[in-house]
C-alpha cells in the first residue's frame, strides 16, 4: 500500500502539517468572512466614492493572485517597516483575499431580499438589530450557503500556497518529505487525498447547513 | 528607495513571461471547456458507471490544490509510463482541473434549460445530439458566460504557480528579478498591475461578448 | 467509429513497440544517443553555478555541462529548471536522465543515488547583513533566526554544528530555521531583516558579496566538515555508463586546466579538488 512507510515515519509531522493546515485556513476564512460582512454592509451604491473604493478593491485582490500577495507583503512588508511573521502575513493574506469574494457572496445574497420586507419589519416596530438578526441574517445566509462553502473549500485549498512563504502547512511538509524520501508520489498522494478528504467534509457540512437555513426559506 | 523605474530595464522580461502566462491559460481554458462539456454529459449520462466516474473527477480536481495536481501530473505520471514536458505538463494539470469546474459550471447551465425544449427539438425532427448541439448547447455557454469568464480569471491567476513544473511565466520571472536586484516592492506591484491588466482586460472581453449575444 | 479504430490501432501498437524498446535497452547513455536527447534537471537559482539570465541558464555548472556536452555529439540537451524540492524525487522517479545541479555529497545521498566526481567545494559558511555586530563567528548563531532552503544539506551541517558544538560548550542553540524554497528567497529574507543569518557555501557567497557587498557580509572562517559539490545520476545498472561519462568529462577538464579557468570566471579563485575518487560524504 502506497505510504504506510511514509506514515510511520513522518506521521507525525504530517498530523502537525494538517493541523497548521486547519488553523490557518480557519483563521483566514473567519477573518474573510468579518471583513466580508463589514465591506459588504458599508456597501451603498449610491456613494459613489465607497462604491468605487470597494470595487477597487475588488479588482485588486480577486484580480491578482494570492502568491503575488503574499509575496508582496512577505519580501516587500520589511522594507516599509510591516515586519509580520510568515503565519500573519498567511493569515492576514488568506482573510484580505477571502473577504473580496465574501463580500460579493453577500452582497449577492443582501440584495436578494425584497427591500419592502425590510420596510414592513421596520413599520412593525422592530429596531435595526432586531431587522438584521432575524429578518436580513438568517434569510441572507440560507441564499448565500452554496457559496461560501463553495468559497470555504477554495480557501482551503488555496491555504497551500502558504507553504512557499515557509509556513509549515500540509503542503510544506509534503515538501519536506519529498525532498527526504527522494519521492514524490507518495507524499504527493497523501497530500491530495487528505485535501480532498477535508473538501468533502466541509461540503457535507455545507449541504446539512443548507438544510437548516432552508427552513427560514420555506412557505 | 521606492523606484518604480527601475523595473524598466526588465520589462521586456517581464511581458514575455506575461505572454507565457497568457497563451498557456487561454489553451488550458480552450482544452477544458471541451472538457468540461464531455464532463458534463457524462454526469447528466443515463449510465450509472459513467456518472458515478464523472462526478469522482470533479469532486477530485475541486477539492484538491492546484499545487498539487501539477506535481502529480509532472512527477507521478512517468511512473505509468507517461513522461510529459514541463509546458504539456503545466497544461494537461490546468486543462483537468479546469475540466472539472467548467463542467460543474456548464451542468448548472443544463438544468435551466426547460425540460419541454427537448421534447420541442425532438418533434421538430432534430435527433438527441443535433438537439443537443444546435439547440442547448449554445444556449448553455450564454447563460454561463460570466461564470465561464470568472473561470477563465481564476486561471490565469492560478497559473501563477505552474513553475513547480519548470515552466517560466510572469511570476517566476517576477520573482527571480525581485531576489536578484533586491527590489521586491516595485517588482511585485509592477507584476501585480500586469496581472491585473491581464485579469480586467479578460471581464472586459466578458461584458462584450455577452453584450453581443444578448442582441443576437 | 471506424475510421477512429483504424486511427488509433496502430498508434496503440505503436506506443506498446515503443514501451517494448526502452524496455530491451538496458543501457541508459546508448539510449540517450539513440533518442538524440538528454533530459536533464537544474535548479536554475542557485547562483553562480546555476541561474537565469535573460531568461536563460546560465553560471559555472552550465558552462561544465555544456564542455562536457561536446563529446556527445548529435545530442540535444534539454535543461529544465525545477525547484530544488523535485529535483532529487524526480530524478528517482525517472523523470530526468541525469541531475546537473550543485549537490553537496551527503551520505543519505549517497546511499540513493550515484554522484560524479566533484567539481567544487561547498564548505558551509555563515552570511549576515552588513555591519551586523553581533554575529561574528558561527557561535554567535545562538538565538538566532537562521534561513536556509527546504531540504538543503546546510541545514544539516548547521543542525550537527549545533549538536556538537553548541549544545556542549554553551548549552544553548539557534532560535529557529526558517526553509525557503530557494535561496534567492532566503538572502532577500535577510536582507528584508525576516532572519538574522543565512547559511550556505562558501563559493555561493563569494560573488554575492562581489555584487552586494554594501548588504551583506561573510563571517569567515566556514564550519563544519569540508564538503563539496557534485552532479548526480540514479544508482541503478542502466545509469552507470552515464554517471561515469559525467565524472570523466569532470576530471578531463580537471587535468586539461579548463576547471581552474572557469573557476576564475565564476568565483574569482581556485580550489583544489580531490580528482581520483568522490570524496567521503558527509552525514
Amino acid at each position: 500500500m502506497i505510504g504506510i512507510g511514509l506514515f510511520d515515519e513522518y506521521g507525525g509531522s504530517i498530523l502537525a502539517g494538517i493541523c497548521v493546515t486547519l488553523k490557518m485556513s480557519i483563521g483566514g476564512i473567519a477573518l474573510g468572512m468579518v471583513l466580508g460582512l463589514v465591506l459588504q454592509s458599508l456597501y451603498k451604491p449610491d456613494n459613489k466614492p465607497f462604491a468605487f473604493l470597494y470595487q477597487l478593491y475588488l479588482n485588486v485582490f480577486r484580480g491578482t493572485p494570492l502568491l503575488l500577495q503574499l509575496f508582496l507583503v512577505f519580501y516587500g512588508g520589511p522594507y516599509i517597516g510591516i515586519e509580520w511573521t510568515a503565519e500573519t502575513v498567511g493569515l492576514i493574506g488568506l482573510g484580505l483575499y477571502g473577504a473580496a469574494y465574501f463580500a460579493e457572496i453577500f452582497r449577492a445574497g443582501r440584495e436578494s431580499i425584497p427591500q419592502g420586507q425590510l420596510e414592513a419589519a421596520r413599520d412593525l416596530g422592530l429596531t435595526g438589530t432586531q431587522v438584521f438578526r432575524v429578518v436580513l441574517w438568517p434569510q441572507m445566509m440560507a441564499r448565500c450557503v452554496p457559496a461560501v462553502v463553495g468559497q470555504t473549500i477554495i480557501l482551503l485549498k488555496e491555504s497551500s500556497v502558504l507553504s512557499i512563504i515557509t509556513v509549515a502547512e500540509l503542503t510544506n511538509v509534503a515538501m519536506t518529505i519529498a525532498v527526504q524520501s527522494y519521492s514524490m508520489l507518495e507524499p504527493y498522494t497523501i497530500l491530495a487525498l487528505t485535501y480532498w478528504a477535508i473538501a468533502i467534509v466541509l461540503a457535507g457540512i455545507g449541504s446539512r447547513a443548507e438544510r437548516h437555513f432552508k427552513n427560514y426559506l420555506q412557505r | 528607495m521606492f523606484d518604480l523605474t527601475a523595473t524598466a530595464h526588465y520589462l521586456p522580461q517581464l511581458l514575455a513571461g506575461l505572454f507565457t502566462t497568457l497563451w498557456v491559460s487561454l489553451t488550458a481554458i480552450a482544452l477544458g471547456l471541451v472538457m468540461g462539456w464531455a464532463v458534463c454529459l457524462g454526469l447528466m449520462s443515463e449510465r450509472r458507471w459513467l456518472r458515478m466516474f464523472c462526478a469522482v473527477y470533479v469532486s477530485f480536481f475541486r477539492g484538491t490544490p492546484l499545487l498539487v495536481q501539477l506535481v502529480l501530473v509532472f512527477y507521478a505520471l512517468p511512473s505509468i509510463g507517461i513522461s510529459l514536458p514541463p509546458l504539456a505538463a503545466a497544461i494537461v494539470a490546468l486543462t483537468l482541473n479546469s475540466g472539472a469546474f467548467q463542467g460543474e459550471i456548464l451542468r448548472s447551465g443544463f438544468q435551466l434549460l426547460p425540460y419541454g425544449q427537448t421534447e420541442a427539438a425532438r418533434d421538430l425532427g432534430l435527433s438527441r445530439w443535433q438537439a443537443l448541439i444546435y439547440i442547448k448547447t449554445p444556449q448553455v455557454l450564454k447563460a454561463m458566460l460570466p461564470a465561464l469568464v470568472n473561470e477563465t480569471i481564476d486561471i490565469i491567476k492560478n497559473s501563477s504557480l505552474i513553475s513547480a513544473v519548470a515552466v517560466h511565466e510572469l511570476m517566476r520571472t517576477a520573482q527571480t528579478l525581485a531576489s536578484t536586484t533586491y527590489r521586491p516592492i516595485e517588482f511585485f506591484i509592477v507584476t501585480g498591475l500586469l496581472y491585473l491588466a491581464l485579469t480586467m482586460a479578460t471581464g472586459r472581453v466578458g461584458n462584450w461578448l455577452e453584450a453581443r449575444l444578448k442582441i443576437a | 467509429m471506424r475510421p477512429l479504430y483504424s486511427l488509433l490501432t496502430p498508434l496503440l501498437v505503436g506506443t506498446l513497440v515503443s514501451f517494448a524498446a526502452v524496455e530491451a535497452k538496458a543501457d541508459l547513455l546508448s539510449d540517450i544517443k539513440g533518442r538524440g536527447e538528454i533530459v536533464v534537471a537544474t535548479e536554475a537559482r542557485y547562483a553562480p553555478f546555476e541561474m537565469i539570465e535573460d531568461g536563460k541558464i546560465v553560471g559555472y555548472g552550465k558552462d561544465l555541462l555544456d564542455a562536457i556536452m561536446l563529446d556527445l555529439p548529435g545530442v540535444k540537451l534539454k535543461q529544465l529548471d525545477v525547484p530544488f524540492q523535485g529535483i532529487l524525487p524526480g530524478l528517482s522517479s525517472k523523470r530526468f536522465d541525469f541531475v546537473a545541479t550543485s549537490l553537496t555529497i551527503t551520505k543519505a545521498r549517497a546511499e540513493s543515488f550515484a554522484f560524479t566526481l566533484p567539481f567544487s567545494t561547498a564548505s558551509v559558511a555563515v552570511l549576515k547583513r552588513k555591519g551586523d555586530a553581533r554575529i561574528n563567528s558561527a557561535e554567535d548563531l545562538i538565538g538566532m533566526v537562521v534561513g536556509s532552503q527546504a531540504g538543503a544539506p546546510q541545514i544539516d551541517v548547521l543542525k550537527e554544528y549545533e549538536r556538537t558544538v553548541l549544545q556542549p560548550t554553551k548549552n544553548s542553540g539557534v532560535k529557529e530555521i526558517k526553509a525557503f524554497m530557494d535561496y534567492n528567497e532566503a538572502y532577500a529574507a535577510l536582507a528584508s531583516r525576516r532572519v538574522d543569518a543565512v547559511v550556505q557555501s562558501l563559493p555561493n557567497l563569494a560573488p554575492l558579496i562581489k555584487e552586494r557587498g554594501d548588504v551583506f557580509e561573510i563571517v569567515q572562517p566556514p564550519f563544519g566538515p569540508p564538503t563539496y559539490y557534485a552532479w548526480a545520476g540514479r544508482k541503478d545498472a542502466d545509469s552507470a555508463s552515464l554517471v561515469k561519462f559525467f565524472s570523466d568529462g569532470i576530471a578531463k577538464l580537471n587535468a586539461s586546466g579548463e576547471l581552474a579557468k572557469l573557476q576564475r570566471k565564476w568565483f574569482g579563485f581556485e580550489m583544489p579538488l580531490p580528482t581520483d575518487a568522490v570524496p567521503a560524504p558527509i552525514n
